[in-house]
């Protein structure tokens, strides 16, 4: 981990998301605090349902309207959540830029892949002719075959890694400061996956930006974070540097999975590998909320839950138990 | 591409083909004569015999339906009036701008009132607005559109003498026609036009839109509506050749002496030169509509235009 000060360019505060649902509110993320520095790849990893695209979908204020939201979000010293809906609209795109999951229903049937992106440019003042020309420019940053062609195309005309690109593209072309991207690979096969992944490596590199790549694969996580935020239930369990998270995970559910990873092949680096599944909470439980699926509960884990307790400077992680030996 | 379009139009041509021939052995299948029509019964055989050849009905049918066929192919020519006997073309000529101007104000107003209320609802979707919309015109679908000319005719014209029940002189006597046919039809499309656009709100790629930056109304204006409106104009267009139909009684019901009024009568009077005229008018309107909108759908709708193209090689 690097030595030198970091700045801080996003930070959660207790961030909570509760959904309606029939008998109450499901409680999709739970007073998760993180912090995401300049120039870093953070990795918030977890099985599906676990409330990740959540939390990017409040850093963005793009959830669907009908859902609480408590805590704050703090983005070079604004609190996301108290800006107006015009501010936020300034912030989208050229301050926060998103990549989605998935990329087919993600891009507008009805355009073609340049004047989507296009579009985005135009917003910083750059004449319809000149952003026409980014746009293709942008689509050969991102490898994209034949840009120039497929720039012409339409989405339904592309396949799903270079709608993919496209959809980065768009994301990339307003040089946002942090890149949020969810899931980024995961509809795409392994070759096209490392090199998206390298698409935003060399964003971090060339010009600073951070990203927040969300991911339910370890695998792609190995090669690309520098640090890493496992969720469980909405909950963050454990954070820390990469090489702490991997070669030392504290938490039993974090162990529980560097155990069922041969960290080789893709399909295995999936977190379908535990028994069990992550149980809905619709309403906030007293005790942890990993402890039915957890080898080591105790009868404390039913009735309290856990502190955060300290492994080294920034590795943390949320549980009763004293870490022993390694998994 | 091309080719589809040319597949359309042939299929087209050969239902209008179709129709023509059921119109035309319609006036021959009808029991009875088409000169006991034409003459009063104490007319003798030898002037009836006259009039057969004068009209060309002794030749055989199928000389008879090219000749009445090509007649109105080459020259728009309709013929001759069994009853009446004046030019069919003459009639028409008359009629059709009459239904023509109350059609096209149909669905003008049909378009400025429904498409904007539907879009209300849309955004206000479950606010107490859309309520009272969505529930006002849910009950106009049930209303049959006759019954609505008279209860507008009883109201406005009987009760309240503010409007005319009949004519077609001035503007105030086009209120209750078109009002009826625009209250019968809005509901439909208010309902397609809330629907589409809360499907159209829906959907990721308007959230991509946000995600990139793009303000409010462009969002809006440039993804929302963009793809709403896809059916919501192939839709309304489709629904011309109803429209057209559902003017036939309004007709009636004012007065009004459209094409409509005037293909009722003739079927009351067994006209039928007429009768054939107005219903080939109206399956080539059918027919030239749906093709318009199968063009239009192509043209706002990539997806659909690549489709075409495939399904037609
Ligand atoms: N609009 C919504 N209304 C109600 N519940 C929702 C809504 N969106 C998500 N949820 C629920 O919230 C929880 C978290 O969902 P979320 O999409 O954030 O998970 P995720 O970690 O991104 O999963 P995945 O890997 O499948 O994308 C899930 O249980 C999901 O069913
Ligand atoms: S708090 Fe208890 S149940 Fe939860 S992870 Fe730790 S040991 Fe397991
Ligand atoms: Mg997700």
């Amino acid at each position: 981990m690097e030595s030198t000060a970091r700045e801080e360019l996003l930070r959660l505060d207790k961030l909570s998301v509760d959904y309606p649902v029939r008998g109450g509110w499901l409680s999709a993320v739970s007073e998760l605090s993180l912090t995401l520095f300049k120039g870093e790849i953070y990795a918030l990893v977890g099985e599906s349902g676990c409330g990740k695209s959540t939390v990017a979908y409040a850093v963005t204020r793009l959830l669907p309207g009908s859902e609480r939201v408590d805590g704050g979000i703090y983005f070079e010293g604004d609190d996301l959540t108290k800006l107006s809906a015009s501010k936020m609209e300034k912030v989208r795109g050229r301050r926060i830029g998103m990549i989605f999951q998935n990329p087919l229903d993600s891009l507008n049937p009805v355009y073609t892949a340049g004047r989507q992106i296009s579009e985005a440019i135009a917003l910083d003042g750059v004449s319809r002719l000149d952003a026409r020309d980014r746009a293709v420019r942008l689509l050969r940053d991102v490898r994209m075959p034949d840009a120039e062609k497929r720039s012409r195309s339409f989405p339904h005309e592309l396949s799903g890694g270079m709608r993919q690109r496209v959809m980065i593209a768009m994301m990339l072309s307003r040089e946002p400061d942090l890149l949020i991207a969810d899931e980024p690979t995961t509809a795409l096969d392994v070759s096209i996956e490392a090199q998206i992944l390298s698409i935003l490596l060399d964003q971090k590199e060339s010009r600073g930006a951070s990203v927040l790549l969300i991911t339910h694969n370890f695998g792609v996580v190995a090669e690309t974070a520098d640090r890493i935020g496992v969720m469980y239930a909405g909950e963050l369990v454990e954070e820390g540097g990469a090489e702490d998270v991997f070669d030392r995970p504290a938490h039993p559910y974090t162990r529980l999975l560097m155990r069922a990873l041969p960290r080789s092949s893709k399909k295995a680096g999936r977190l379908e590998t535990i028994e069990g599944a992550v149980p809905r909470f619709t309403d906030r439980p007293r005790g942890c909320r990993f402890r039915n699926r957890c080898p080591g509960a105790m009868d404390v884990c039913a009735v309290l839950a856990p502190e955060y307790k300290t492994v080294n400077d920034g590795h943390r992680y949320r549980c009763h138990l004293e870490r022993t030996g390694e998994a | 591409m091309r080719t589809y379009y040319l597949k359309r139009l042939s299929m087209g041509a050969l239902l209008i083909f179709s129709v023509s021939i059921l119109v035309f052995s319609m006036m021959h299948m009808m029991p009875g004569d088409p000169i006991d029509l034409m003459v009063d019964r104490r007319v003798s055989q030898d002037r009836r015999d006259a009039l057969r050849k004068e009209y060309g009905l002794d030749r055989p049918l199928i000389t008879q339906y090219v000749d009445w066929a090509g007649k109105i192919l080459l020259h728009g020519d309709f013929g001759i009036a069994i009853r009446t006997k004046q030019p069919v073309n003459d009639q028409l000529s008359r009629r059709i701008p009459i239904s023509l101007k109350l059609c096209g104000l149909m669905f003008l107003f049909e378009l400025i009132i429904a498409v904007p209320l539907g879009l209300i609802c849309a955004y206000k979707k479950d606010s107490w607005i859309d309520r009272i919309i969505t529930n006002i015109s849910l009950v106009m679908t049930a209303v049959p559109n006759f019954w609505l000319c008279v209860i507008l005719i009883i109201i406005f014209s009987v009760k309240l003498k503010w409007l005319p029940i009949s004519g077609y002189e001035q503007a105030r006597n086009w209120v209750l026609p078109v009002a009826s046919g625009v209250l019968g039809g809005v509901s439909g499309t208010i309902r397609l036009t809330r629907s589409e656009t809360i499907d159209a709100m829906r959907q990721k790629y308007v959230v991509t839109a946000y995600a990139k930056g793009l303000p409010h109304r462009a969002v809006v204006v440039g993804h929302v509506l963009r793809n709403a409106l896809i059916l919501i104009t192939v839709l309304m267009c489709m629904s011309i050749p109803w429209l057209i139909s559902g003017a036939v009684i309004t007709e009636r019901m004012f007065g009004i002496p459209g094409m409509g009024h005037l293909l009722i009568n003739s079927i009351v009077m067994q006209d039928y030169s007429v009768v054939q005229a107005c219903v080939l008018i109206i399956t080539t309107l059918t027919v030239a509509f749906n093709i318009l909108g199968d063009i239009l759908i192509g043209l706002l709708d990539p997806r659909i235009r690549i489709a075409q193209t495939e399904g037609a090689q």
